[in-house]
Parts: C-alpha cells; structure tokens; sequence
C-alpha cells in the first residue's frame, strides 16, 4: 500500500511538471497527461472497495477520479477561464463524494456556493481583468520543478499516511467523547434536521460570528473594489514575463 | 461507518489538496492562484466530512460548513484585491507585486518568455447549405 503511494505521488509529480505550461506547446504536455493517467490508476489501486455498498463504491471511484482530473487539469491549463470552469467541475464532484456520505445539506451548500456563486464571481473578475491574448503569466509556470517538489513531498506525507490509515475496529466514541448531550437524539432526526438542531443548538455563537464575518466581508469588498483608480498602464508592461 | 469510506475519501481529499497547494506554487496568473486556494480548501472539507460521519455525529460537517462560508468571504475579498492591483498594474502577473521581501534582498526576476504565435486568424464556422441555391435571374448592374 505505501509502496504504490510513493509510486502515485512519484508519478503525479512528473505528470504536473511536463504538463505545466511552459512557452509553446510541445509533446511534453501529452507525456505529461498520459503520466498523470497512470498515477490515477495507482491513486484506483489505493481506494478499498466499501464491504456491502457496491453503490457508495462506484461512486467513490467514478466522482473521486473525476474530482482529481479536473483539478489537475485547473491547475495545468493556460486560459483562466479553463482553469475556473474545471474547478467547477472537481467541486461538483467533491458535492456528489459529499452526496454519497450522506452530507446532504453540504453538498447543496457546495453546489450552490462554490460551483454557484465563486465561480460566477471569479468569471467576472476574469472578465473585468481581461488581458490581451495570452499573457506571458499564463503561458509560463513559476519554478516549475520547485513546484513539482512541493507536490511531491506533500503527496508523500498525506497519501502515505492515508494508506497506512487502518484504526482497530469501528468507530465508537468513548463516553467522555460524547460531550453532546442529545446526540443519540440527533441521529434519529432526518440528516439535515439533525445538523440544523446540532448548529443552532451548540454552535449558535459559531454562526452568528461567521454571519457577521460575512458581512464584513461584503462590506470590505465593496470598499476595496469600488474606489476609482484610474493609473496609466506601466510603458515596460508588455516587455517584462 | 466502515473504515475504508473513511480512507478514501482521505486518499481523495488529500490529493486534491497536494495539487492546490503545488498550483498555487507554480502559477503566475493571480485568478488561478486564487483558484488553487479553493481547490484546497474543498479537499479539507471533503475530509471533514468523512471525519463527521465515521464518528457518526454532525461536528464534522459544522466544520466544514464554517470552511465554506469562510471561503466565501474569502473569495469576495480576494477578487475585490485582484481587480484593485489589475487596475495598477494593466496585468494579472504576480511578477508584478514584489515590494514584501526583506531589505537587502533582490527580487526575483522572470524568465523571458518567448512571444507565443497567437493566431490572428478568424475561423468562421463552416455552415452547411440550407437548401438550393436559388436560381437568380441575369443581374445587369450598370456601373457609371
């Protein structure tokens, strides 16, 4: 198990470092595609088949492949536009992983938030920023080999430690865990009953500051992007990546 | 709630975090930067949401739910700074922004980039024939 995860991550690092953009296109985008098939056949071969939930399975492994790919491919793809519509794509599929655990309410949340209204938003900005053609920042990768490291190391550590994941037994809180009171009373509720009864019982506080974080945030929007600033465009902006 | 529901959706969210983080290393485009930042954080709520129900409670989901909301107002700030240093700067390039680095320290310079063959070439779409090229009768135009 931990050995395919070293050979995954290996092979996820190389698929992202040839398929970054880098200058013109060559074949070393394809290569870099067919690698990253390869270490999604691994990242397959790491999934467990759910003992007597053919269903949750299936989906597990179609919406969570989809999930990877399209994130891979929003992060190796020039055109912005590209990159925010596959990320509506791996979140729509983070939502049906969400679906499938019975998180009803949060995968309506993340459909409706993310795939909703960030990416309506971010399409905006792309729209308001427009650049000519395809600028010098999308056609060339930062430090890619930097970069590859990073996923590298952090592929190492979280897919190594996920497949060595194996907790004895199932899962049962012990009696000083169960610090909620009415969670007995919980479970017997209907899914997105019980989480509302849960978020307004013992975490009202919890709501109302996230309520008024959004606010705030609304509000330094509205006062960041709407000063008028008219500056002339820098006359070395074209020359410099 | 079997354990291995638990470690795949582990697996998955732990890859789609990887691939954040390292996209958030390599890209230069600001928007795509930003991006990459959500891509994390749905792979941390994903995993809290199997955290949630392997315990077999909600807490896991309350988590994740306040994750989202702060992505949300993440985003709203995030993009509202985006269009403010566009309208500076006429470039999304992180290149651009590079005063927050210690005294002393030189920035970073870009690399050269070699000018991409941007095709000025307008392909309209090839329409096929909608009928019978109607039979016109001979047109005398009288020029002059």
């Amino acid at each position: 198990m931990v050995s395919i995860a070293l050979v995954a991550a290996a092979c996820s690092a190389a698929a992202f470092l040839l398929a970054l953009p880098r200058g013109q296109i060559g074949t070393g985008r394809l290569i870099g595609y067919a690698l990253g098939g390869v270490a999604l056949l691994l990242i397959w071969l790491l999934l467990d088949a759910v003992p007597g939930r053919a269903g949750l399975t299936v989906i597990t492994y179609l919406a969570g492949a989809f999930a990877i790919v399209a994130a891979f491919l929003m992060v190796t793809r020039r055109s912005p536009v590209a990159s925010a519509l596959w990320f509506a794509a791996s979140v729509v599929s983070g939502a049906v992983l969400m679906f499938a655990a019975g998180a009803q309410f949060l995968g309506a949340a993340t459909v409706i938030v993310y795939a909703g209204a960030v990416i309506v938003m971010f399409l905006f900005v792309i729209m308001l920023a427009q650049q000519e053609g395809w600028a010098p920042c999308d056609r060339e990768a930062h430090e890619a080999p930097l970069a590859a490291l990073t996923l590298l190391f952090l592929l190492v550590a979280l897919l190594g430690a996920a497949a060595r994941y194996r907790p004895a037994g199932p899962y049962v809180p012990k009696p000083q865990q169960q610090y909620v009171s009415s969670v007995a009373a919980i479970e017997q509720k209907p899914h997105t009953a019980g989480l509302g009864a849960l978020l307004f019982s013992e975490h009202v506080v919890t709501i109302e500051v996230v309520g008024t974080l959004l606010l705030v945030a609304m509000v330094g929007a509205v006062v960041i992007a709407a000063r008028r600033l008219i500056v002339p465009p820098p006359e070395d902006a074209t020359n410099v990546g | 709630m079997p354990v291995e529901f638990v470690r795949n959706y582990l697996i998955i969210s732990s890859v789609l975090f990887s691939i954040g983080a390292a996209g958030f290393v390599a890209r230069r485009n600001l928007i795509t930067m930003f991006l990459s930042v959500e891509l994390m954080l749905q792979g941390v709520a994903l995993s809290l949401v199997a955290f949630g129900r392997a315990w077999g409670n909600y807490h896991g989901e309350v988590f994740a739910l306040f994750v989202i909301a702060v992505a949300a107002a993440e985003a709203a700030i995030a993009l509202a700074l985006v269009l403010v240093l566009y309208r500076h700067r006429h470039s999304l390039d992180v290149f651009w922004w590079q005063q927050l680095r210690e005294p002393g320290t030189t920035p970073p310079v870009p690399e050269p980039v070699e000018e991409a063959e941007v095709s000025t070439e307008v392909h309209w779409p090839k329409l096929p024939p909608a009928g019978i090229e109607p039979v016109r009768e001979k047109e005398t135009i009288d020029v002059g």
